[in-house]
């Protein structure tokens, strides 16, 4: 378990590894999922787009937030570029490779470095399994599994890695809690050594002081094994607290992506602006005086494909400032900002706010 | 704030709560009094199974019997003992004087039913209107909770809403009855932080235009720090401290409550701030608790945590927590008072 003080903190503004080489590249990908009709000659009908021209890339020991809001695209970003769905289009570059063109036993080789955290603790653990094979499982897929007693060793190591007593090592899930079970999630994942890890929503199901153990055991297990991770969630606050860089993402497009400083200090994106407002901070004198910018409207449907900006519609900015009605009409490229490269944003009038 | 002297609405009196279960007793709720004021919002605050549902369903007597059962307390609704009324009674006041809304919306409204019919249902139960009356009363209701063209929304099954959108649906519903207490439990749990930020919006405008008070059962402290006077907060179904929302949050003198606070990142934190989580589980209620429930979880406990159980008592300056000690910055002061004024 991690101890009350034991020195780490927020990760620092920047890793180690700024300027190293990208350890994956994900480049205008696009993930649809086709909408069918009819029972004996199916047609598609239509599309929902829920990936849409998503391009980031990583580096060694970095974080990547990756936030929005419910059916932003987020956890189908990660899934495609896992490729656990085909992606429609785009490339996914990983050790000099494109993801998406490798099959079989070429993906399954690469898959070794690219391990994946779930949501629910609940749900991502066979019920029927102990602990030991749930966490020897992938060792055995690719054929890592040493005899008996090596295997045992080896999985009492990574059960003591995440903070889990080996003593458990026979145990079934539901004998765990649910900090516990996320904990035998993250010990499966590292037991193929990888190299990057995408966490899909890993605290969400968790107990707020449970939350915090798990966060400082990712944190602690970035430091000591140099592991890259793209980290999904809606809890703007956990995300701002484990990532290096921030992109957020709105109807499956990333609209800003920034360190992480940045992207909380000087928020360029109308629709961060007011996702970013709309987080509740903890201390009532706060909370009393602080300007609330409610977003009106919903979500607009990802099914229907729109030629100008997908906020435009919900957009306060836009209102003010759009004149010619830009926004409608031609889609905002995510680009750099003039002063600070790394900060990249999908606006036609975000120095105007 | 809670003005001095305002009426109480609802008073909570050392409510027991137990359930029968295959694996035994369940103590949920041992030994819960609060006092809700008029116009007031009272927060109750605590992570899951620390009994805060568990007791606000109790009010509205909405547990199971069997397996659940008040073992003792009372609960006084303006001067009646809600857990003294006939069945026939308790439904007069629940859905009527006092509401409740849920985290999940699809648990509260029927899928099969389109929402005029569920809307209006609660208004004809509750009051003389004639259907046509009614019905004009709830689309005012969804007019006033925000959604759009509420005349022609109205004939609309529930699944043919949004997520925010039904639980403005859900709201509409409740304060279709003019009812002058809400039990919001979790309201907003299940919704991304721009719709929570809406949701919060309607129900802060509705308290303050009809007056009516408010109870907000959630784990998340920052909205109990928007939206509430005073917060209650609960661990393993005890109150271990109550305090005006300022002075929770500045000065909070319960460990479990420091710990609480310590242990969620804030969107305004300095950077490098560390996290401390709270070690362990919260307990299993299997006994009514003999000592500090806290104890096993508690950096600071004692000997004294472990045998005795630290009553809810005033500080010298009338804060309530349940502890033996007093903290400053984090630091445990000398034992002086035994740790109670």
């Amino acid at each position: 378990m991690s101890g009350p003080n034991n020195g780490h903190g927020a990760p620092s503004a920047t890793p180690a590894s700024e300027h190293s080489e990208p350890l994956l590249e994900v480049k205008d990908l696009h993930m649809h999922f086709p909408v069918y009709e009819g029972i004996v000659f199916q047609r598609e009908v239509s599309r929902i787009r829920a990936v849409n021209g998503v391009s980031f890339d990583l580096r060694p020991g970095e974080t990547l937030g990756l936030v929005g809001e419910s059916g932003c695209g987020k956890s189908t970003t990660a899934r495609a570029t896992l490729q656990l769905h085909k992606p429609t289009s785009g490339q996914v570059l990983f050790d000099g490779r494109d993801l998406c063109q490798l099959h079989g036993a070429e993906l399954r080789a690469v898959r070794r470095d690219l391990q994946m955290i779930f949501q629910d603790p609940y749900a991502s653990l066979d019920p029927r399994w102990t602990v030991a094979s749930i966490i020897a499982e992938p060792l055995r897929n690719y054929g890592l599994a040493r005899s008996g007693h090596e295997l045992r060793e080896q999985i009492s190591e990574l059960m003591l890695t995440v903070g889990l007593n080996p003593s458990f090592i026979g145990r079934y899930p539901h004998e765990f809690s649910g900090g516990q079970r996320q904990r035998i999630g993250v010990a499966r994942a590292l037991a193929l050594e990888p190299k990057v890890i995408f966490c899909d929503e890993p605290v969400s199901a968790l107990d707020v002081s449970v939350q915090a153990q798990i966060v400082n055991l990712l944190q602690e297990l970035q430091e000591r094994l140099g592991l890259a991770y793209v980290f999904i969630a809606h809890d703007i606050a956990v995300v701002r607290h484990l990532s290096h860089r921030v992109a957020i993402m709105y109807l499956g497009r990333i609209v800003e992506i920034a360190d992480r400083d940045s992207i909380y200090g000087e928020t360029r994106h109308p629709y961060s602006k007011a996702l970013l407002g709309a987080v509740p901070i903890p201390d009532p004198k706060i909370e009393r005086k602080r300007e609330r910018i409610l977003l009106e409207g919903n979500l607009p449907s990802p099914g229907d494909a729109r030629e100008g900006c997908d906020f435009a519609s919900r957009c306060a900015l836009r209102k003010r400032v759009d004149s010619d009605d830009r926004c409608h009409t031609e889609r905002p490229q995510l680009l750099p900002l003039a002063g600070d490269p790394t900060h990249k944003v999908a606006c036609h009038y975000h120095d105007q706010d | 704030m809670s003005e001095q002297g305002a009426q109480p609405v609802l008073e909570l009196d050392d409510l027991h709560v137990r359930f029968k279960t295959d694996g035994g007793l369940v103590h949920a709720v041992n030994g819960v009094s609060y006092v809700v004021n008029e116009g007031e919002a009272l927060g109750v605050v605590g992570e899951s199974g620390c009994g805060k549902s568990v007791t606000n369903m109790t009010v509205l007597r909405l547990i199971p019997t069997p397996p659940g059962e008040v073992s003792s307390g009372r609960i006084n609704y303006r001067g009646t003992n809600l857990l003294e009324l006939s069945a026939k009674e308790i439904r007069k006041v629940r859905g009527g004087k006092i509401a409740m809304i849920f985290q999940d919306p699809m648990t509260c409204l029927n899928p099969f039913l389109r929402i005029s019919k569920q809307l209006t249902e609660a208004i004809l139960l509750h009051s003389d209107m004639t259907p046509e009356q009614a019905r004009q009363r709830a689309i005012e209701e969804l007019d006033r909770v925000g959604i759009p063209d509420p005349a022609g929304r109205i004939d609309s099954y529930p699944h043919e809403f949004s997520g925010g959108m039904r639980q403005r649906v859900m709201i509409a519903m409740a304060l279709c009855t003019d009812p002058d207490l809400l039990i919001a439990d979790e309201p907003t749990t299940a919704l991304d932080v721009t719709i929570q930020a809406q949701i919060l919006d309607v129900l802060r405008r509705l308290q303050a235009e009809k007056g009516m008070s408010l109870v907000l059962i959630t784990h998340d402290l920052a909205v109990v720090a928007g939206m509430c006077s005073r917060v209650v907060v609960m661990y393993a179904g005890r109150i271990v401290e109550e305090a005006p929302v300022d002075d929770l949050f500045a000065d909070p003198r319960h460990p479990y409550t420091s710990a609480l606070l310590a242990s969620v990142p804030r969107l305004d934190d300095p950077l490098g701030r560390h996290l401390n989580p709270i070690e362990g589980l919260p307990p299993k209620l299997a006994e009514e608790p003999t000592s500090c429930a806290f104890a096993p979880r508690c950096p600071h406990a004692e000997d004294r945590c472990r045998r005795e159980l630290p009553p809810l008592a005033p500080d010298a300056d009338g804060r309530l927590h349940a502890c033996f000690f007093r903290f400053k910055d984090g630091e445990k002061l000398p034992h002086t008072d035994g740790g109670q004024a």
